[in-house]
């Protein structure tokens, strides 16, 4: 076991001066860009580029010094100050910079860079008043996942929180003329809020029960022990806001919607920031989750790993027979941080048994791999879409190797490493990720199974890469667009290159160098310092004589071989059309959840809450109800009959409400006592 | 000292200076009107009557001293005193109440654009009268420890307001005046009968002395629900609660917006006052779960209102069920009240705070609304499309208000609602009550339900196109509504010294 | 001395007539007039309560209330004139322009 009262408040050195100023302007310069360009953008370059550009660089350049210096092997650093007080209880404002979040913010910044960069081309044919509020709105965004990597409470990082899914929000509604980007922001903001009202009342819990929502107080707080049962709810509560934000089942139906938004959207919302935030969230949380010791917190672990190797097996087979090009991407994106769960359940399984946080490492390291990649590949397919006059259907692609040679290339490096073959980043971090759950295995067999699963994932996901690697770019053109597909510009090709070049070789971290686990790890492992974490050229032996590797390298290759097979002539005559029946049917139309749990669920919650309000009401209840997010539409509506206009009805309301409260008080609440 | 001595012995006269004010302008008011020939003074007037209360309720919150130099006159503003038999009392809680209710007053007036249609120029000075009216009945009912005091404030205020209400000079303002009489005539009838059984269980009216011998009564018997819910109904028509809320809607619309705005700030914050001062001053003793029942309630009202709110493509509309929703989140508080460890003063002050950040919001709320309707928009969703851009700092304070209700971070709705949610949690686990958290935890629900509500708002006004062209704003509500919106935005960042005065002002209320 | 339960069964009569005139009727005026009935039953029940007790606290709050009632049915008055002209009808279910 390890030790569960760890020290970290100790080693953290206290912010001054220029440090100071510093690391608050992190989060802040893409706020003030934010708002400068909301306000006077018009004029600038591109319709309001250039400043959030430059903000976002900024916050790129001061990463990067406290990302050296963490490499050097910089204490972790923070500052906080009493923001106001409620009785005796004080909230407060602080940053806190240690390894985990000066790593994750590093890559936000240089992913929401790459990414701004390359919409200044991808959008350049919009008006500058569609702009301004884009690139204000993105700045905002980028500050929000900034602000909640850097916060050192959960009140804090909340906030920014709420403001990225507010930012998602107008982001994936971008196209409003767009019914179905209404819609798709409609939803995705709705289900993310279901995930944030769980954590907002484990924050609420945590501070009711601790008095204080400071990571530094609460990870050692000496009352975590006696409040188990409140910090076991608080724990789930916030998996729960984990779960909304990272679109993980059951919450997962929105992420492939917000495909509606602009694709640099999709690719910053899927690569760098927001349902990152979720993982984030549970790494951050980790503590939490093992001061709940063995017997409960084991549990939750096990939750957190089978929400997640669910999530990544279920998503992958949608993704199988998708036809959107960019709903391949959102089905991976949701299987990719299905394994993230996975890592850290296993890992936190394992670490509270064995006190090894490997699991923790190899979820962070897919994250980064992931962000990489996903990047690249949204990226890569907003290039396809420019190329192909914003068609997106891969049926109406083909042949287009010849005409985007950098597209393709690129692509094809993001498309190996998301498959796991060796040596490309997604080889190292699936490996590592694989085997903790492996490990988890023997001491807990239904982790076992979820290695079962993801391992079949990985062989899905070579299988639906390259499905859409050789329907895009194989075989002949199959229709006009894919004929006259051109290669995008210098803007848009240079940071596709550079992120391919990321991530062919961000994995290598892991094995050369100082070694990704000896940066990125879960303070208070025991195994830290031990063999694992110091020689990473150990662990790349350890890595290399493993059956374990080649058994998933093997079923990666096996997936890119079946794929090949059958799509390398093109589109097979079975897939012409949009699958209607059968398995195929099935998962295209996401095995009829939408229909078959949540519109039914839906009716049932709107029939009921009507009924209570539809005393008055003259017609009867009619009517299905489509979907979660016109559940409250219809109720509203519903109640909305009260409101006649008549004074009889509103007389009637005052004496049926004196009425019925007469009644309930008189039969319920007097002979119940609480 | 003076003839007041004579007059009232125990009228201790200095601490009634607010209220002397606003009387004082009020009864001048329509004298006043008939010089000012085109009423530019009128609204002067108001204001220096409104702004003088203000300050002389800050000045007494904040124990301001005076000397009058050359007479060696000492003046102290303060907030100990009591007249009437200990009818009327001055406290910390009841200046905290005034200060907010001559704000709301203050900002109102400023609000007026052009908005009373018709002839209003003539009624101007009735309108002034009558809005300083209704806030002195607010006041009064502040500073009542008695429940004849507080009844002939409550109704000060209401026959005010109808008559507010009913200000416009056509059909639409005939009916929101009509409707919002009748309701609340028998609003008024049910309040008084339940006064009346309760002063026949405990024999007095005096609030404190009620909860005396209510305690000393100590047995319950089913007679005594009929006074709970009487009275229950009677101030639930005031704060606008499911189900004696239908009223608000169609009044909201059809009245002038800065009395909409009025009614759903000061107004429903003076019914929660009554509520709280007869509730957990006067009830506690009572041997009835009656908690139970305002959870009931508390519920219903952010139910109803976020789902109707979701249904409304009228803006006034939409804030009235919003407002009704709003309620909802406050009556938690008084839900909470008596079960809390602490005497409830975590969770009253929560309530208190979110009625101060409520009554800005939507004050300032309905007064853009005013403002654009008196520019030659409509109110109906449709037709602001756009209008971020031609009313940018209307837009913007919009968008504040609007988040701060949803309870956005970091606006002061969020701090607000973080305080009053939390309160809820903490008696709920510390006292172990099941009821009460399945309450916070829908009022969270809602709450992340109402931002959807708002957010429809937000894109037309900003992400839909529509007609351009700036719009034409009146000065004076462009200054009230900044100053609304600046309380939210400041009261976000920094809630300090409202989050301070909130909670004194509970511990003062609940005699702590 | 009438029992008290005599004169609450008198107020409660009454209070009932004037609930029942509330709902059951169209007209404002005649809800005016129910509203005053309720008021005057609430009446009772001060001067009953404060007969049996001695007191004159009771008797105050009646004159009040009477004060009350005479001020809101001016106020209703008004309004209902006010309302009258613009829809030429004192039904009150046909002021219906405000709604949903």
């Amino acid at each position: 076991m390890a030790d569960l009262m760890p020290v970290m408040d100790g080693m953290v050195q206290t912010l001054a001066g220029s440090d100071l100023w510093m690391a608050l302007a992190i989060p802040a310069l893409p706020i003030l860009a934010a708002l400068v360009t909301f306000f006077v953008g018009k004029r600038m370059w591109r319709g309001g580029a250039a400043l959030p550009i430059a903000a976002i660089a900024g916050s790129l350049g001061l990463s990067l010094v406290f990302f050296l210096r963490m490499l050097n092997g910089g204490e972790p650093v923070g500052w906080s100050i009493a923001w106001f007080k409620v009785g005796d209880l004080t909230f407060t404002v602080g940053v806190l910079f240690d390894n985990l979040s000066v790593w994750l913010m590093t890559l936000v910044s240089l992913l929401s860079l790459l990414i701004v960069v390359f919409s200044t081309a991808y959008l350049a044919d919009e008006t500058d008043e569609h702009l301004r509020r884009y690139y204000a709105v993105k700045a905002l965004f980028v500050a929000g996942m900034l602000g909640s990597v850097v916060m050192d409470n959960y009140l804090l990082m909340f906030i920014f929180w709420e403001i990225m899914g507010l930012c998602s929000y107008l982001l994936i509604g971008y196209w409003y003329t767009k019914a179905s980007a209404a819609t798709a922001a409609k939803k995705a903001f709705l289900t993310t809020r279901l995930g944030d009202i769980f954590l907002f009342l484990g924050i609420i819990l945590l501070f009711t029960t601790f008095k204080t929502l400071s990571y530094r107080e609460l990870f050692h707080h000496p009352d975590l022990a006696a409040h188990k049962d409140i910090l076991f709810w608080a724990g789930l509560c916030i998996f729960g806001g984990a779960v909304g934000k990272s679109a993980q089942f059951p919450l997962d139906l929105w992420l492939p919607d917000a495909m509606e938004g602009p694709t640099t959207v999709s690719a910053l919302i899927h690569a760098a920031t927001m349902v990152k935030a979720g993982v984030y969230l549970v790494a951050r949380t980790f503590p939490l989750y093992v001061a709940l010791g063995l017997g409960i917190g084991d549990s939750v672990f096990l939750l957190i790993g089978l929400v997640g190797g669910f999530t990544a097996l279920y998503t992958a087979t949608m993704a199988l027979v998708a036809l959107d090009i960019k709903r391949v991407l959102a089905y991976s994106t949701l299987s990719q941080l299905g394994y993230m769960f996975l890592a850290l359940g296993a890992g936190g399984y394992l670490f509270l048994h064995t006190g090894s946080g490997a699991g923790f490492t190899a979820a962070m390291l897919h994250l980064m791999n992931h962000a990489f990649f996903k990047a690249l590949l949204f990226l890569g397919s907003a290039s396809v879409i420019l190329g192909m006059h914003h068609h997106q259907d891969l049926r109406e692609m083909g042949g287009l190797r010849s005409k985007m040679k950098v597209t393709y290339l690129t692509m094809l490096i993001g498309s190996l490493s998301i498959a796991g073959i060796i040596p490309l980043s997604g080889f190292w971090s699936k490996d590592e990720v694989l085997s903790t759950a492996f490990h988890a295995g023997s001491l807990n067999g239904v982790f076992f199974v979820l290695w079962g699963m993801g391992l079949l994932t990985a062989a899905m996901t070579a299988f639906y890469m390259f499905r859409m690697m050789f329907l895009a770019f194989h075989g002949k053109p199959r229709t006009e667009s894919a004929e006259n597909a051109h290669e995008s510009p210098a803007t848009m090709t240079v940071p596709l290159a550079l992120l391919a070049v990321a991530a062919a070789v961000s994995g290598l971290w892991l094995v050369f160098g100082p070694g990704f686990s000896g940066i990125i790890h879960y303070p208070y492992s025991a195994d830290l310092g031990e063999a694992e974490f110091e020689a990473s050229g150990h662990l790349l032996m350890e890595i290399l004589t493993a059956p374990l590797t080649y058994l998933s390298l093997a079923v990666a290759l096996g997936g890119i071989l079946v794929a090949r097979s059958k799509y390398k002539a093109g589109l097979p005559a079975s897939e012409a059309e949009v699958p209607t029946r059968g398995v195929r049917g099935l998962l295209y139309n996401r095995y009829y959840v939408t229909q078959a749990v949540y519109e039914p669920l839906g009716n049932v919650v709107a029939m009921g809450v009507a009924k209570v309000a539809n005393w008055f009401d003259r017609k009867g209840i009619d009517g299905a109800v489509n979907g979660v997010a016109n559940v409250a539409d219809r109720a509203g509506a519903r109640t909305r009959r009260w409101q006649d206009g008549k004074l009889t009805t509103y007389m009637a309301s005052v004496a049926v409400g004196v009425a019925v409260a007469l009644f309930l008080l008189h039969e319920v609440v007097l002979r119940f006592r609480w | 000292m003076g003839w007041f001595d004579w007059l009232l012995p125990d009228l201790a006269w200095q601490s009634l200076t607010p209220e002397l004010v606003i009387l004082l302008f009020a009864v001048l008011a329509p004298l006043v009107a008939l010089w000012d020939a085109d009423r530019r003074g009128m609204r002067q007037f108001t204001l220096i009557g409104m702004g003088g209360a203000f300050l002389l309720s800050l000045g007494s919150l904040l124990e301001w001293h005076f000397s009058i130099p050359g007479t060696g006159y000492n003046f102290t503003l303060e907030y100990q005193g009591s007249s009437l038999n200990g009818a009327f009392v001055v406290t910390y809680a009841s200046q905290f109440f005034k200060v907010l209710f001559t704000a709301v007053g203050f900002l109102a007036v400023l609000g007026v654009g052009r908005p009373l249609k018709g002839r209003a120029e003539e009624d101007f000075g009735e309108f002034c009268s009558l809005l300083l009216f209704a806030t002195l009945g607010m006041m009064i009912v502040s500073s009542a420890q008695e429940l004849l005091t507080l009844l002939l404030g409550v109704e000060m205020t209401s026959m005010s307001s109808y008559l507010l209400a009913g200000m416009r000079r056509d059909r639409v303002g005939a009916e929101a005046g009509l409707k919002y009489f009748t309701i609340g005539a028998i609003s008024s009838g049910l309040l008084v009968f339940g006064i009346s059984l309760l002063y026949g269980m405990a024999g007095t009216t005096h609030i404190p002395d009620l909860a005396r011998a209510l305690t000393a009564h100590g047995s319950f018997d089913a007679i005594s629900l009929v006074p709970i819910v009487m009275i229950l109904a009677g101030l639930g028509f005031k704060i606008s609660s499911v189900p004696f809320h239908a009223w608000a809607p169609d009044v909201y619309s059809g009245a002038p917006t800065p009395v909409a705005g009025m009614l759903a700030s000061g107004s429903k914050a003076m019914g929660f006052v009554a509520l709280f001062n007869v509730f957990l001053v006067g009830l506690p003793g009572l041997k009835t779960n009656w908690q139970l029942l305002v959870a009931l309630l508390a519920a219903v009202s952010m139910v109803v209102g976020n789902l109707v709110a979701l249904q409304q493509t009228n803006l006034r509309r939409m804030l009235a069920f919003s407002s009704i929703a709003q309620a909802g989140y406050v009556l938690i508080a008084l839900a909470v009240g008596t079960s809390a460890q602490d005497g409830g003063v975590y969770a009253v002050g929560g309530g208190l705070f979110h009625l101060v950040v409520n009554a800005a919001m939507k004050l300032g709320a309905f007064l853009v609304v005013g403002a654009v309707l008196s520019a030659g928009v409509g109110d109906d969703l449709g037709s602001w499309k756009g209008l971020g851009r031609r009313a940018p700092i209307l837009g913007f304070a919009m968008t504040l208000f609007l988040l701060s209700m949803a309870g956005f971070p970091p606006l002061a709705g969020f701090a607000s609602k973080f305080v009053l949610f939390s309160g809820a949690v903490d008696a709920a686990t510390t006292q172990n009550l099941g009821w009460l958290l399945g309450l916070a935890i829908l009022a969270i629900l809602n709450s992340a339900l109402s931002l959807y509500v708002y957010l429809r708002v937000l894109r037309t006004m900003y992400v839909e196109e529509g007609e351009e062209g700036r719009l034409v704003i009146p000065p004076s509500v462009t200054t009230a509504v900044i100053v609304c919106a600046a309380f939210v935005l400041a009261v976000g960042f920094w809630p300090q010294p409202v989050l301070d005065a909130s909670f004194r002002a509970a511990r003062s209320l609940l005699g702590l | 001395m009438i029992p008290i339960a005599w004169t609450l069964t008198l107020s409660s009569t009454l209070l009932a007539v004037g609930i029942f005139g509330l709902l059951a009727q169209r007209s404002a005026l005649r809800i005016l007039v129910s509203v005053e009935l309720v008021l005057n039953a609430a009446n009772i029940n001060f001067v009953a309560f404060a007969n049996i007790r001695g007191q004159s606290q009771g008797l105050v709050f009646t004159l009040f209330v009477i004060a009350l009632a005479a001020a809101e049915a001016a106020v209703g008055l008004a309004i209902l004139l006010h309302a009258y002209r613009h829809v030429r009808s004192v039904d009150v279910n046909k002021m219906t322009l405000l709604r949903w």
